[in-house]
């Protein structure tokens, strides 16, 4: 094994690491010198675009995919899904950037359901701000959040469906805040509605690649490519180094502070591969559960929305049911659907139903006979999930009755993925209850930080993905 | 054998083997077309056989079919197939399914939700419906409808 030091090493460049890395070289001094190990290529946008029409270069032909990179029983019943490459999820992302409710961070106390935050609304609320001018987020200036600041971006066009729905119920329906630039901004072009985000046909949305790759640009940044870190030597309760293969051959790199930014599965992989054996790493891997909803118009055309989903509805959101039953985040879409009737083309509407899951320890990864390949054991979800979902027809017809609905046709069962894999790192105030504290550092291993959205406590209904990338700015602003 | 069963078997031998070949042998773009034929008329659409034609063109140049299975482009060619020769198939989900597509594909390649979702006008044919060739075409976006 060869052995270099750095001084900071970040696992992966998605969201998590990239916010952080952001932050770090923003409060450290320009001599630190800092490696970044991608499991994956770079594989760029223009590239990714050439595939797409069919004229692939050679050597993005076999690139790995995300479902082979771990060990899974119940692929028919459920997927997880990410992008193992520079960028990470920033390239198949929607860039849907709600922000949590101040009731999420609490939902033990408030509701006596799931767990708490050891962290308040209040304490994230400007790294929040931060992270939606990073991402340039265009949204409303009334939302049922609160906000100390104004998004950086006008909002989209609300259609002539969202417009009513607003009328009605105000501030709980809005505009959805999005990081698909509603104006140019940088090198991102402003969204046009093509409503095909997992890969922006005019590179609108924002991605690592488009805004921040000029962080790794960075003499003191040094990144590898095509490095998987599967391990990381601890002594004295400190990590010292990290393993990682290249090309069939391990490495070894030492690194005085380390931050794990892979996904939720590798790095309580990681973690479980280096000796960790806090009850809490690895367990508890979950994710919203969606489904869709067909509301048919008797006389109303629904059109005149701007980008792929217009509008999130929070009715079914927060308050006294989630003591019951998990809540709802709506999301009215606007991609090319409609109806093969002359006259009703577009009275229509397609809403996307995702609820919050409570976080299960049985639902889990461990350690395979594969050192590069996690396994998850994932029973389903909790029946706080069910018993939403058994209400949902009922309450769809209770909150859009007044738009005049002709019929209701449910999808009647679970997507297979929501795309956000939450909860195996989980963070909390002690150390038996959880992997991290409040800054994302390890409880036992103090020049460790995991971060990403394995560290929510509690999931929610809301995309994660602005909420994990405030958790990176915050851990690193707390922390240098 | 009697003469009259002779010629009766004969004659049944050479329906299954037309009806067998025409099966075998009718393509997917002949299906296709069939297919759009009938639903245009369904959702009584003005459409010129030429645009049909038109489309069908554009589709096989932009390799539309491509990304169709192998088992799903038998499903449709059967079935059409069949209900050419007046077999229906309305319950059967998937090949609704198919045909839904199908004609949604068309449809989105046509003036006729860029031009107001006027069914009494003229449809004609524009381009093939595809984001990554021609972007920023939702034609229900507000590009296209104010709110």
């Amino acid at each position: 094994m060869q052995t270099e030091k750095y001084d900071l090493i970040i696992v992966g460049s998605g969201f998590a690491s990239s916010f952080f890395l952001s932050k770090y070289l923003e409060k450290s001094a320009r001599a630190k010198k800092i490696l970044v190990l991608e499991r994956g290529v770079f594989y760029p946008h223009a590239a990714r675009l050439e595939s797409k029409r069919g004229r692939p270069e050679e050597k993005f032909r076999n690139l790995p995919v995300a479902d082979q990179t771990f060990i899974f029983a119940n692929r028919d019943k459920k997927s997880w899904v990410f992008d193992p490459n520079f960028g990470g999820s920033s390239n198949c992302w929607v860039a849907c950037t709600p922000r949590f409710m101040p009731n999420d961070f609490k939902l033990k106390t408030v509701y006596g359901v799931g767990y708490d935050w050891p962290i308040s609304y209040d304490d994230i609320e400007s790294y929040y701000c931060e992270a939606e001018d990073i991402l340039g987020v265009g949204g409303p200036e009334v939302t049922p959040f609160p906000k100390s600041k104004k998004y950086p971006l006008p909002p989209q066009h609300l259609s002539t469906v969202d417009k009513l729905i607003q009328k009605k119920y105000g501030p709980l329906f809005i505009s959805q805040p999005t990081a698909r630039a509603t104006v140019p901004i940088g090198v991102r072009h402003a969204c046009c509605s093509s409503s095909v985000c997992s890969l922006c046909p005019v590179d609108s949305k924002f991605t690592i690649e488009n805004t921040l790759f000029y962080l790794y640009d960075r003499p003191n940044v040094t990144i590898k490519y095509n490095c998987q870190v599967h391990n990381m030597r601890i002594e004295n309760s400190q990590v010292k180094s990290v393993i990682y293969r290249n090309e069939g051959k391990d490495y070894e790199v030492e690194g005085d502070i380390v931050a794990l930014g892979a996904n939720p599965i590798f790095n309580s992989h990681i973690l479980l591969a280096a000796g960790d054996r806090s009850y809490y790493t690895g367990r508890g891997l979950c994710e919203q559960r969606g489904t869709y909803a067909r509301l048919y118009f008797e006389d109303l055309d629904n059109v005149g929305g701007s980008s792929i989903i217009t509008a999130n509805g929070f009715m079914l959101y927060d308050g006294p049911h989630r003591k019951d039953y998990a809540a709802c985040l709506i999301e009215n879409n606007n991609n090319i659907f409609f109806r093969n009737e002359p006259g009703k083309w577009r009275k229509l509407a397609l809403m996307k139903f995702i609820f919050e899951d409570i976080p299960n320890d049985n639902n889990r990864v461990i350690l395979s006979e594969d050192i590069l390949k996690p396994k998850i054991e994932y029973s389903g979800h909790d029946p706080y999930v069910d018993r939403a979902m058994s209400l949902l027809e009922e309450n769809i017809k209770r909150t859009f009755s007044f738009l005049g609905l002709e019929e209701v046709k449910m999808e009647g069962f679970f997507r297979k993925t929501e795309f956000h894999i939450c909860s195996t790192a989980r963070m909390s105030a002690k150390p038996e209850d959880g992997v991290v504290d409040r800054n994302l550092i390890h409880h036992q291993y103090r020049n460790l930080f995991v971060l990403g959205s394995g560290a929510f406590p509690s999931i929610t209904p809301a995309n994660p993905t602005l909420t994990l990338s405030a958790l990176s700015l915050m851990a690193a602003d707390k922390s240098f | 054998m009697k003469r009259r069963k002779f010629i009766g078997i004969i004659g049944v031998g050479i329906a299954v083997t037309a009806g067998g070949s025409y099966l075998c042998f009718e393509g997917f773009d002949n299906a296709i077309e069939r297919i759009l034929k009938g639903e245009i008329k369904d959702l009584k659409l003005k459409v010129d056989d030429r645009e049909i034609v038109l489309f069908l063109n554009g589709a096989k140049q932009a390799g539309l079919w491509e990304s169709y299975s192998i088992s799903k482009k038998e499903l449709i060619r059967w079935c059409a197939a069949l209900e050419n020769l007046g077999i229906r198939l309305d319950s059967f989900e998937r090949y609704k399914w198919c045909k839904e597509e199908i004609i949604q594909q068309f449809l989105l390649s046509t003036s006729l939700f860029y031009g107001g979702m006027d069914s009494n006008k003229p449809i004609h044919y524009l381009r093939i419906y595809d984001p990554y060739t021609t972007p920023c075409c939702n034609p229900f976006s507000n590009l296209y409808y104010s709110a």
